[in-house]
């Protein structure tokens, strides 16, 4: 269980910058993250779903040519400035730590 | 673990819930499966990497149980979501219930304390009678004046209850929103 609060606030900064750029349904999400940060990829879901009950996503069903229609999500304003913060704090932070490891320079 | 014995598994785990909600979730696991297998994946791999659906059900309801907590004021959904977020692991437990325990002691012992309070004049009567010397009267005089300490006290505490109840429901919240990321590692 190490970093649990670290690995899970990440998580939901790349679900909301994905979901930022462009409408996505979850099968679609899931891949994008796991391509790159290893996860149990059915925590998304309820993630996912925490989010909309937070007012940060909305959802609509498409139909697809292939398939049963499928569930999108979109980014609400709410969820965008949201969105902004994590990602000034997480540049916050990372300057924070590099200007650590680099040493040297004013800490 | 085939794709309808992960979303059977899945389903039992979320019996309670909303069968709306519910059906919900279903078709979104159900949706990733038929997704994944068109994309080639086979059922198997599509459901360990998934995570093991007891985990997941229990993530769910542990959020959908205090989302309903904080909409209704209720003695038996608070329990049932500290229930459920204990249940997510024992350090879950000691960080729920420790301080859950504590304050419930802390706030019985001052429901105590305003009812004696209140009913102090009628035990002072039982004890002593009706008053007869000045001294009969200044205790019964000094009984009601702590009966209506207890009166505000009581009042006091009613504000006290609802508060607390909202308080905690946003710490169990927090406390979720902090263990879920737990599951990786379980899986």
């Amino acid at each position: 269980m190490e970093n649990i609060q670290f690995k899970k606030g990440v998580l939901e900064l790349c679900v909301l910058v994905l979901v930022g750029r462009e409408d996505l349904y979850g099968y679609e999400l899931v891949n994008s993250i796991s391509k790159h940060i290893e996860i149990s990829e059915g925590t998304i879901y309820p993630l996912l779903r925490r989010l909309t009950k937070e007012g940060y996503f909305s959802t609509y069903l498409m139909e697809s040519q292939e398939g049963p229609p499928r569930k999108y999500y979109r980014l609400t304003d709410s969820g965008m400035r949201y969105r902004d913060e994590l990602v000034r704090e997480w540049d916050d932070f990372v300057g924070r730590v590099n200007s650590i490891i680099r040493g040297g320079e004013e800490a | 673990m085939t794709k309808e014995t992960f979303l059977k598994k899945l389903e039992a785990e979320l019996q309670g819930l909303d069968a709306d909600e519910r059906a919900d979730i279903l078709a979104e696991y159900r949706e990733h499966f038929e997704l994944a297998l068109e994309a080639g994946r086979d059922e198997s791999g599509v459901a360990l990497a998934l995570g093991n659906p007891k985990t997941l059900a229990k993530e769910i309801r542990a959020s959908v149980l205090v989302e309903q907590a904080q909409q209704e004021l209720s003695m038996k959904k608070l329990f049932q979501a500290i229930f459920t977020a204990a249940s997510l692991g024992l350090f879950n437990l000691l960080i729920v219930a420790g301080p859950f325990v504590g304050l419930l002691g802390l706030w019985a012992g001052m429901i105590v304390v305003a009812l004696a309070f209140l009913v102090s004049p009628l035990i002072e009567l039982y004890m002593n009678g009706f008053p007869t010397t000045g001294a009969d009267w200044l205790q019964l005089l000094l009984s009601l004046v702590l009966a209506i300490v207890g009166y505000f006290l009581g009042r006091g505490m009613i504000w006290v209850t609802k508060w607390m109840y909202r308080w905690l429901v946003r710490y169990l919240a927090y406390n979720i929103k902090l263990v879920k990321g737990k599951s990786h590692n379980e899986a």
